[in-house]
């Protein structure tokens, strides 16, 4: 995955996110609906990409703490201002 | 990720190259269905016909501009769509249950949502696997057309090669006359 592909793939996430609120995204809902191009990814990748987005303020995880194998995120307001000024709201 | 590049008003950053992302929801609506419309005679159809009407409201994009937008939308839909149908079972929940805690309703509804997400989900794959299956069909077809097309040429051959030993035949038999060679290279021949 190149420097654009990982953008791409992030500001995805991030309108998932946004297009589920007031509701939590797990891992698995996102799969099916990626892009050709991102469907080998595993869990781990878009785990990863998720965790880039929690450490930029965008998004917040949800869910019980203890139990990471069922984890959901939640976009933050810092997140839907971001994708505003992408045109993405 | 990049950072907003131009902002074109002081109270909203929105970037200047996010032309699309700037209009209303009618309008980004409007581009999809546009996007949709399939190739006819009097329509180029697809992306084509989206960026000419995009054109004609003196909105000009590049195709690929066009392209990552549309991607963004189709993504976010599936998750919009399943939000709205996890908020209405949320609402039947507390009209039907007025005693379930709010807290019960939320969960619920949270499953419905991941339930929704993951079954829109599989339809997407099941229509990309249906023009997969549709595209290898197209394919055998297209292969056992060019199968049939080589039988019938190798067919072709062997009749000539055929007529060719019986036109050498006639050329080589010494007690015929010009008139009658010509005469049995006719027949060789069937005119």
């Amino acid at each position: 995955m190149n420097a654009k592909q990982r953008e791409n793939l992030r500001l995805l996430i991030l309108t998932a996110l946004d297009a589920s609120k007031p509701y939590a995204v797990e891992i698995p809902t996102l799969r099916p609906g990626l892009p050709p191009a991102f469907r080998s990814l595993t869990d781990c990748d878009l785990w990863a990409e998720i965790e880039y987005l929690v450490e930029k303020g965008f998004a917040a995880p949800q869910g019980k703490p203890l139990s990471p194998e069922n984890s959901q995120w939640k976009i933050t307001a810092a997140g839907r201002d971001f994708l505003a000024t992408e045109g993405l709201a | 990720m990049s950072t907003p590049k131009k902002s074109q008003d002081a109270g909203k950053k929105v970037r200047a190259d996010s032309v699309l992302g700037n209009l209303s929801e009618e309008r980004r609506e409007r581009i999809e269905e546009w996007a949709a419309t399939p190739k006819s005679e009097t329509c180029v159809g697809g992306l084509q016909f989206a960026l000419e009407q995009l054109a004609a409201d003196g909105i000009k994009v590049s195709i690929s501009t066009l392209s990552e937008f549309l991607k963004y939308r189709r993504f976010s839909r599936r998750f919009s769509f399943a939000s709205s149908r996890a908020d209405q079972v949320a609402e039947l929940l507390k009209q039907r249950n007025p005693n379930m805690s709010p807290e019960a309703v939320r969960e619920l509804a949270q499953t419905v949502f991941t339930l929704e997400a993951l079954d829109s989900g599989d339809a997407d794959t099941f229509v990309s696997l249906e023009h997969l299956k549709l595209s290898q069909d197209s394919a055998r077809t297209k292969f056992s057309l060019e199968e049939r097309k080589l039988q019938l040429a190798a067919r072709r051959v062997k009749v000539m090669e055929r007529k060719l030993d019986q036109l050498k035949g006639a050329l080589t038999e010494g007690e015929l006359s010009d008139g009658q060679r010509v005469q049995r290279m006719k027949q060789v021949f069937g005119l």
